[in-house]
């Protein structure tokens, strides 16, 4: 991986770290700007590094990205440490505390769909709970008054880290952008097409119903939650076509291609977007220091 | 509809109804329109790898107690928004307007 080399990514941008590939997105467009077409001839020489056990890859956005996989779940941390301070003020118990968080590391990335062969055969479609984006604090068998209590607090969560999450779970960050628009110019590519076709005939030889506008398994088998045996069939078959025909390698040696362009091309928004990283994760480690004192603070306005 | 859909319309139903009989739990509820206006429907803690008739619908969402993430495709493919622990009263603002098919 020689992501390294990208002119911009550099380094100006300190203290950037690793982070999830969260979101994601191809054939849609609704981006709020205009996208000018960049060449990625001067970036041939990129290629993703796929991990086929956690469904993880690395790309060039991962250095620049507002909120790293660190970020991210000192934020989750922050926003059940804050609910959980609201609800000990009402007499309930801290619920975050008990709970077994997941490593600190990058959420799998369903781009182009499951493509880890070892996940499918797991879990289906529904993603690994070791992961932050699988990962869920089971609320409901604490009763109906915890429950109440619990919408009221996350309200108030909601005020006390307005600032925070506003830019954490923001789409405008240029970042998210970069991500999305990296996405739709892969899929739009000629080489993404074929990428996506090598795919598509593989599954189809597997005897797997493909969508045609989205090139994933039909949404015939998206019935249900649980991961059923024709669930579990075409979930895995899609991931090995995926891997085996190199199609989901090939995908995102083109999107990281893209990122690095799009990347260069916007090098001062990720200096402007880093800094407030910085801020915001400053912030964050101030409340899980002291939650109880942030939401106090927040009660005596 | 489709033997699957059926299933999945009589789950979701169900879901849907146990849902509402406890609404203070931990909740995700997708709108139709922006400010959450017009229909919606609670999902619960989330964990829908596909919609059925909210398919490609949804224009705000507001979340209580647990977080929320938005994917273009069913099965938690494609395109997703970050993981939001809070309300979004607009997804056209979001970037993410009438395309969610599943959410986890």
């Amino acid at each position: 991986m020689t992501f390294r080399s990208i002119s911009v990514v550099p380094m100006a941008l300190a203290g950037a770290a690793v982070v999830a590939l969260s979101g994601c997105a191809p054939s849609t467009p609704q981006a709020n700007e205009d996208w000018d077409t960049v060449s990625i001839a001067a970036y041939s020489h990129l290629t993703a590094r796929l991990n086929y056990e956690t469904g993880a890859v690395d790309l060039p956005l991962d250095d620049v990205r507002a909120v790293s996989p660190e970020v991210a779940s000192k934020s989750r941390r922050a926003i059940w440490a804050v609910a959980d301070s609201c609800m000990a003020d009402h007499g309930f118990p801290r619920v975050s505390a008990d709970a077994s968080w997941p490593a600190v590391a990058p959420d799998e990335d369903r781009l182009y769909g499951r493509w880890s062969t070892l996940l499918a055969s797991q879990f289906g479609a529904v993603p690994s709970p070791t992961t932050l984006e699988g990962f869920r604090i089971d609320t409901v068998s604490r009763g109906v008054a915890y429950n109440t209590q619990l919408t009221d607090c996350w309200s108030g969560m909601q005020e006390v880290l307005g600032d925070e999450l506003s830019f954490i779970e923001s789409t405008s960050n240029i970042d998210y952008q970069v991500y999305r628009q990296a996405a739709r110019a892969t899929l739009d590519s000629a080489e993404g097409k074929a990428a996506l076709a090598k795919r598509t005939a593989c599954m189809e030889a597997m005897g797997i119903v493909v969508d045609t506008e989205t090139s994933m398994p039909s949404s015939e088998y998206g019935a249900g939650e649980r991961a059923d045996e024709t669930m579990l069939r075409v979930a895995i078959g899609a991931a090995q076509c995926g891997q085996d025909t190199g199609a989901m390698q090939e995908l995102y040696d083109i999107t990281a291609r893209y990122q690095a362009a799009y990347i260069d091309q916007r090098e001062a928004q990720f200096v402007a977007l880093q800094e407030r990283a910085a801020a915001v994760e400053a912030r964050l480690d101030d409340v899980l220091r002291d939650p109880d004192t942030v939401w106090g603070a927040r009660n005596e306005e | 509809m489709k033997k699957s859909h059926l299933g999945f319309a009589l789950a979701t139903a169900l879901a849907g109804a146990v849902a509402f009989a406890a609404p203070a739990q931990a909740s995700i509820v997708l709108y139709d329109d922006i400010m959450y206006g017009g229909g919606s429907r609670n999902l619960g803690n989330g964990l829908q790898v596909a919609l059925g008739t909210w398919n490609d619908r949804a224009s705000a969402v507001k979340i209580s107690g647990t977080t929320a993430k938005l994917y273009e495709h069913e099965n938690y493919a494609g395109a997703a928004t970050p993981t939001w622990s809070s309300d979004k009263s607009n997804l056209v603002d979001e970037r993410f307007n009438d395309i969610t098919s599943s959410v986890y």
